[in-house]
């Protein structure tokens, strides 16, 4: 109990002095407005991206959808050469060649507008940071 | 919550949470008002967890011992602590200078000991209270209390 007392007082009578509390909290709100500013921006962001996903995704399935309707107005195409070999995957191939060149142009087509996505989300990074560099430099 | 009212919170707070961070940090000033700096805007940003206004203190407490903890790891802080006797004789005022034996015992004490021993009696918490701020169980926290102040007080009678 004595003890217990001894430790009460000792910390009862501890009141330092503390650096000015307006200036503490003064730069409290400054970085208060900092974690904003930061969050504003991962919002819009994600925003910027979710569009770019609904975006790429509209334009792959609109190219998909034109190329293949025009794949398929092919008519057979006629053999060009001819190296008189019996072979069921040459006779594979040969018949649904229309096929494999769609899925090949549509792997490509599928890189593309990774790609491109890609290169927006990229300028649109320099641009946000020119802008924040700009706002930096401003007195 | 808003952030006007988290304001309003922390102004109410904030003179008794860097005076807990001032006497946890052996008297180092800067080491102290950056914790409560770090630990406010780790609370801000979790403002929406925080359901009961009441038991603000308590979160915002856990919330500045977690990031204490954190910079103490970093070896800057650790070589503070560590040398918080020269530096408080380096550049201490009067007012400060008063405090230099308690700072020196409690530079002494490991950290858990020392939170324990601020947060029940420069704070007043009870047991239950601090074993939720420092993550652990009351049986933990009533032995670093008792040792904390066999220490303390060989150390300072010293």
């Amino acid at each position: 109990m004595n003890e217990d007392k001894y430790f009460e007082e000792l910390f009862s009578n501890y009141k330092p002095t503390l650096n000015d509390s307006d200036a503490f909290m003064q730069t409290l709100q400054r970085r208060l407005d900092a974690v904003e500013y930061v969050r504003l921006q991962q919002a819009e962001q994600q925003k910027r991206y979710r569009r770019y996903i609904l975006i790429a995704l509209i334009v792959g399935m609109v190219l998909g959808g034109l190329l293949i309707a025009f794949v398929m107005t092919f008519s057979q195409p006629a053999a060009l050469l001819s190296f008189s070999i019996q072979s069921n995957v040459i006779e594979l191939i040969q018949q649904n060649v229309h096929f494999i060149a769609l899925i090949f142009v549509l792997l490509l087509l599928g890189v593309s507008v990774v790609v491109i996505f890609h290169s927006m989300q990229e300028v649109d990074y320099y641009l946000s940071m020119r802008r924040k560099e700009k706002l930096a430099e401003r007195p | 919550m808003t952030r006007e009212q988290f304001i309003a919170l922390v102004t109410g707070e904030q003179e008794s949470l860097r005076r807990f961070l001032l006497a946890l940090c052996v008297g180092h000033r800067d080491d102290a008002d950056d914790i409560a700096q770090e630990a406010l805007i780790k609370a801000y940003m979790a403002r929406d967890k925080i359901c009961d206004n009441e038991k603000f203190g308590a979160w915002l407490y856990r919330i500045a011992y977690n990031t204490f903890i954190d910079h103490q790891r970093s070896l800057r802080t650790h070589a503070c602590i560590e040398e918080a006797g020269t530096l408080m004789a380096e550049n201490a005022t009067d007012a400060q200078f008063e405090y230099q034996d308690l700072y020196a015992a409690l530079s002494n004490l490991p950290p858990k000991e020392r939170t324990s021993i601020l947060l029940f009696y420069l704070k007043g918490y009870p047991v239950r209270e601090i074993a939720d701020i420092v993550h652990g169980s009351e049986a933990a926290v009533r032995q670093q209390l008792s040792r904390g102040r066999e220490h303390l007080k060989n150390i300072m009678q010293r």
